[in-house]
C-alpha cells in the first residue's frame, strides 16, 4: 500500500483552476519538508528557505492556488489512474485490488 | 525595574462565568477562579473560549456585604483606577445561579455597592473593559444558516471546543478522516489552521443526494453544495488544503508524520454506517474500467472497534509527535470504565469528556497526544480490550434494543 503518486502528465489534466489563497509562509515552510517531489514544484529544496519569500511563494502557489478540477493521478509502478473529479481525487480500490 | 518585577511577579484572580451547557467538559461549577499574570491573558484565552460567557477581575468576595467590601478596599488602589476613571463607563450586572431574582432585588443588590469608586458614566450596552467569551460564534456557525450540512453535521460548540481540544492554531495542519460535510473542520479553520479532509461517501463530498436541511426535506442537493462552499461562506477558503473521496483505512498517502492534528467523529453505525472497503466479497461484473466515473467499489459494515483501532494506528503513523488525535467514541453507560478505553504505545490520553445521549447511551470525546515515533513496519498496535470491544460492537444493539 506504499503507493507513490505523481502529477499527471499534460494529456491527463483537463481543467485546471487557479484561486488566489491568502499566503502564510509559516504553515508553507512547514509543509515544505513534507512534501514529495513532483512537477510543478522547484525541482530542489534551496537552503534557508523559511526567509526566502520569493520560494515560499512559489510552493503556495502549487501547493494551494492551483487546483485540478478534472484529471487524474497516476501511480508511476502500476500505472493504476485515480480519477479527480470537482477536484476531489477519488482514491477508492476495486475490491480485487485491496 | 523594582514596579516591574513587582508587576511580573503579581497574579491577578479572575472569575469565569461558563454557560451552564456540555458540564462534563468544564472543570466543576460554573464559576470558576483561575490566576492569570495579567489582562492580555485573560483576553487570549476569551478568543477562544465557547463555553465561558465571560470572566471578571475578582476584586472581593465573601459570604457577605462586609466581607466583600473590606476585601475590595484591601484590593489595589491604583489597580481599581484603571477601570474607574471618569473617561471609562461601566456596568453592574447581577448573576444568580440556581435562583432567579426579581429586578427589584436585582436593585436593592446594586444600591448595595455604592461604595465601588467608578467616576465615570453607566452604559449598559457594551461598556469599557468587558471579557465576554467567543459565545457568539455559535449563532454565527448555526447549522441552521450554513449551506452544506449532513445528517451528522457537528453541533458548532461541539466543534470548537474539540479544535480547542487539538490544540488547532493558526498555519497548523489538520486533517479528518471521516469529514462529510467538514463540520469539524470548519471550526478549525476559523481557528487558522489549514484542513484536509476524506471520506468514504462519494455522493456526500460531492453534494449530491437529498439535502438534510429540515425546511429543504427529501429536496435533491444543489450543485453548489459542498465543502468548499461552505467554507466560502464564512470567508474561510483560504484555509482549505485537500478533499479525498478515500477509505480512512487505505488512505494511501504517503506514511509519514503529516498532521499537526487529527479531528474526528468517526461513524457509529447509528446515524451514518460504519462501512470500509469490500475485500473478500466475490468479484462482481469487469472491474477494469479504472478510471471510469461510474465505478464505485463494493463497502461492507465494519465494526466499530475495527474503525477505532485503525483510526488510533493511523494516528500515531501520521501524526507529528505532540501532535493530537481528537474524536468521538459511543459508550454503552452500564459497561463503560475509562480504563478499558482504547490505548497505542504511542499515544497517551490527555481528555476524555462525556456527552450523555440517553440514560444508557453517550459518546466520550477523547483526546490524545502522540508521546514517541512510530515504526513504519510495526504492526497495528491498537489495543482495544476483549471487554470493551464486547460492549462497543454491541453498541448498535445496546442502542436499538434498551429495555427502560
Amino acid at each position: 500500500m506504499d503507493l507513490k503518486l505523481v502529477g499527471s502528465g499534460e494529456e491527463e489534466v483537463s481543467n485546471v483552476v487557479v484561486n488566489e489563497v491568502d499566503f502564510n509562509p509559516e504553515f508553507i515552510s512547514r509543509m515544505i519538508p513534507k512534501v514529495g517531489r513532483s512537477e510543478g514544484l522547484p525541482a530542489e529544496v534551496i537552503p534557508d528557505y523559511e526567509n526566502d519569500e520569493e520560494f515560499l511563494k512559489k510552493v503556495h502557489h502549487v501547493l494551494l492556488e492551483v487546483q485540478v478540477e478534472e484529471g487524474s493521478l497516476v501511480c508511476p509502478e502500476t500505472g493504476r489512474k485515480f480519477p479527480i473529479k470537482n477536484g476531489i481525487p477519488n482514491m477508492l480500490l476495486n475490491e480485487d485490488e485491496v | 525595574m523594582a514596579a516591574e518585577i513587582n508587576s511580573s511577579a503579581r497574579k491577578v484572580e479572575y472569575l469565569c462565568l461558563f454557560a451552564q451547557e456540555h458540564v462534563d467538559f468544564r472543570i466543576s461549577n460554573p464559576h470558576l477562579l483561575i490566576k492569570l499574570p495579567n489582562e492580555s491573558c485573560a483576553r487570549n484565552l476569551l478568543s477562544r473560549a465557547v463555553s465561558i460567557k465571560s470572566v471578571y477581575e475578582v476584586w472581593g468576595y465573601g459570604k457577605n456585604l462586609t466581607d466583600v467590601k473590606n476585601r475590595v478596599f484591601q484590593y489595589p488602589e491604583n489597580e481599581i483606577l484603571l477601570y474607574s476613571s471618569s473617561d471609562s463607563t461601566f456596568k453592574i450586572t447581577v448573576e444568580s445561579f440556581n435562583k432567579k431574582l426579581c429586578v427589584a432585588e436585582q436593585r436593592e443588590l446594586i444600591d448595595q455597592f455604592e461604595f465601588l469608586p467608578f467616576q465615570g458614566h453607566v452604559k449598559l450596552s457594551d461598556p469599557d473593559h468587558i471579557g465576554h467569551g467567543q459565545r457568539h460564534l455559535l449563532k454565527k456557525y448555526s447549522l441552521k444558516t450554513r449551506h452544506f450540512i449532513g445528517n451528522t453535521s457537528m453541533d458548532p460548540q461541539l466543534s470548537f471546543l474539540m479544535a480547542n481540544q487539538g490544540q488547532v492554531l493558526p498555519g497548523k495542519f489538520v486533517f479528518d478522516p471521516f469529514v462529510g460535510t467538514g463540520s469539524i473542520l470548519v471550526s478549525c479553520c476559523h481557528f487558522g489552521s489549514f484542513v484536509m479532509g476524506s471520506d468514504i461517501d462519494y455522493t456526500l463530498l460531492h453534494g449530491r443526494g437529498r439535502s438534510s436541511h429540515a425546511k429543504r426535506q427529501g429536496k435533491w442537493r444543489g450543485r453548489d453544495e459542498n465543502f468548499q462552499a461552505n467554507l466560502a461562506q464564512y470567508g474561510l477558503g483560504s484555509c482549505f488544503a485537500d478533499l479525498l473521496v478515500s477509505d480512512a483505512g487505505r488512505l494511501g498517502l504517503r506514511e509519514i508524520p503529516l498532521f499537526d492534528a487529527i479531528v474526528t467523529d468517526p461513524p457509529y453505525g447509528i446515524r451514518e454506517g460504519a462501512r470500509k472497503l469490500e475485500t473478500n466479497g466475490s468479484i462482481q461484473g469487469d472491474n477494469n474500467s479504472h478510471d471510469d466515473k461510474s465505478t464505485l467499489p463494493a463497502v461492507r459494515s465494519c465494526s466499530l472497534s475495527e474503525i477505532v483501532t485503525s483510526l488510533l494506528d493511523f494516528a500515531a503513523r501520521y501524526l507529528v509527535l505532540h501532535g493530537r488525535l481528537v474524536y468521538w467514541l459511543p459508550v454503552y453507560r452500564p459497561s463503560y470504565s475509562e480504563a478499558l478505553l482504547p490505548s497505542h504505545p504511542s499515544l497517551k490520553l490527555v481528555a476524555n469528556s462525556e456527552q450523555c445521549l440517553s440514560k444508557h447511551v453517550s459518546r466520550r470525546l477523547i483526546t490524545m497526544e502522540k508521546i514517541r515515533e512510530h515504526k513504519i513496519e510495526d504492526p497495528n498496535l491498537s489495543v482495544v480490550q476483549q471487554k470493551f470491544l464486547e460492549s462497543c460492537d454491541n453498541f448498535r444493539d445496546n442502542y436499538f434494543n434498551q429495555t427502560t
